[in-house]
């Protein structure tokens, strides 16, 4: 029994190491990028503005990610924050947004461009924590055989206990987006309204993510939730709003064309 | 001698006009352009300086304390304003796609560094 649990256990390879990290991201990126640019094909859509949204995108979640996790009350520059500080995807994920609308703003573009970007960000996610799996604290210990160990000067590297299986709650979310952009290539043509895509992306893996936190061993905060819990407490209730009004209507049947 | 030749209409039709052509759609070439030239500038930029803070290297840069963000904001200002004309725009989704891949790929912690110096220097 012990030596099978023992052959379960398994290690992590790259430690902290952020050329794998990064790699792997940026891989993502560009997986992204080609999806983006095969699904823009596929629905038709040459509007010349297109690009210069997803730019808009890339870049002011690149931002988000890193500025808009700021904790002013830790007593800590932008600048310190912006070099060493913690980096989020739900702050990028909110950065994203909020460049998409502002590139809209600016390029007078009308349309919605959720449908084309949901699926393109779960491919980048699959493959960006994969990155994550591989070079960081995987989680908090579980009595489960399929925990990650890390040695002794992993654990000190990353702050976590050591010889002990630990939740491989990165694995969790890349079978999450996984399975996410798998149901929305299924129905990516069938929701009543452009942009449901979206909407039924981020409102899922916010309730997923609120979940898998309790396992993530992120630092908490207060009544037992991190502040990314906290973060999506306070935007559960306004995605779930606007869930109720994607499914509130009826499916579309499955159209055959191109479709906006 | 009559001209007329039954086999050749009086009135022949005019000429089929050549089909109106669309102009030709931008390729990706300058969306690459933009984040071959952009990523790797802003790396260039911020590695090149970082290497000259050393203390061997006697602290020359420009680049500390909040300055190190101005290269950003201003590499930021002029992709939007590439990205938002449209005989530009695919530069300007290039260049903005490349500061993504910069600050998310690890630039970050250069500009940290930069950012951090101005008590140092």
């Amino acid at each position: 029994m012990v030596t099978c649990y023992t052959l379960l256990m398994i290690g992590l390879p790259f430690a902290g190491d952020g050329l794998v990290h990064a790699g792997l991201l940026g891989l993502g990126i560009l997986a992204a990028l080609l999806f983006y640019a095969y699904e823009k094909r596929r629905r038709g859509l040459s509007d010349p503005r297109l690009w210069p949204i997803a730019g808009f995108a890339i870049a002011f979640g690149a931002i988000g990610s890193r500025a808009l996790t700021w904790d002013v009350s830790r007593q800590v520059s932008l600048a310190d924050w912006w070099g060493n500080g913690d980096r989020s995807i739900l702050a990028g994920l909110v950065g994203a947004w909020l460049g998409v609308h502002l590139g809209k703003r600016l390029t007078g573009y009308r349309e919605a461009t959720g449908d084309l970007l949901a699926p393109a960000v779960a491919l980048a996610l699959v493959i960006g924590r994969v990155g994550c799996l591989l070079t960081e604290l995987p989680g908090t210990p579980t009595g489960g055989a399929w925990g990650i160990t890390l040695t002794s000067g992993q654990a000190a590297m990353l702050g976590g206990p050591p010889e002990v299986g630990l939740h491989p709650s990165f694995a969790y979310e890349i079978v999450f987006h996984l399975a996410a952009f798998g149901l929305m290539w299924r129905y990516r043509d069938r929701l009543p309204r452009s942009g449901d895509l979206f909407i039924c992306y981020v409102t899922s893996y916010a309730l997923f993510r609120f979940g898998v936190e309790f396992v993530r061993g992120n630092e908490v905060v207060w009544l037992g939730m991190s502040r990314p819990q906290w973060f999506l407490l306070m935007i559960l209730p306004l995605l779930s709003w606007r869930m109720l009004r994607v499914f509130g209507k009826p499916f579309r049947p499955k159209l055959e064309g191109r479709v906006a | 001698m009559s001209e007329d030749t039954p086999d050749v209409p009086r009135n022949p039709p005019p000429p089929p006009q050549e089909e109106e052509k669309e102009p030709p759609k931008p390729g990706l070439g300058l969306l690459v352009l933009g984040i071959l030239l952009g990523a790797p500038a802003l790396y260039a930029l911020y590695f090149g300086t970082t290497q000259g803070i050393a203390p061997d290297q006697g602290y020359k840069t420009f680049l500390a304390g909040p300055a190190a963000f101005l290269p950003i904001a201003v590499y930021l200002a002029v992709a939007v304003v590439l990205a938002v004309r449209p005989r530009t725009s695919r530069l300007g989704a290039g260049l903005l796609i490349g500061l993504g891949i910069f600050t998310l790929l690890g630039g970050g912690v250069c500009v940290g560094f930069l950012a951090q110096m101005r008590g140092e220097i």
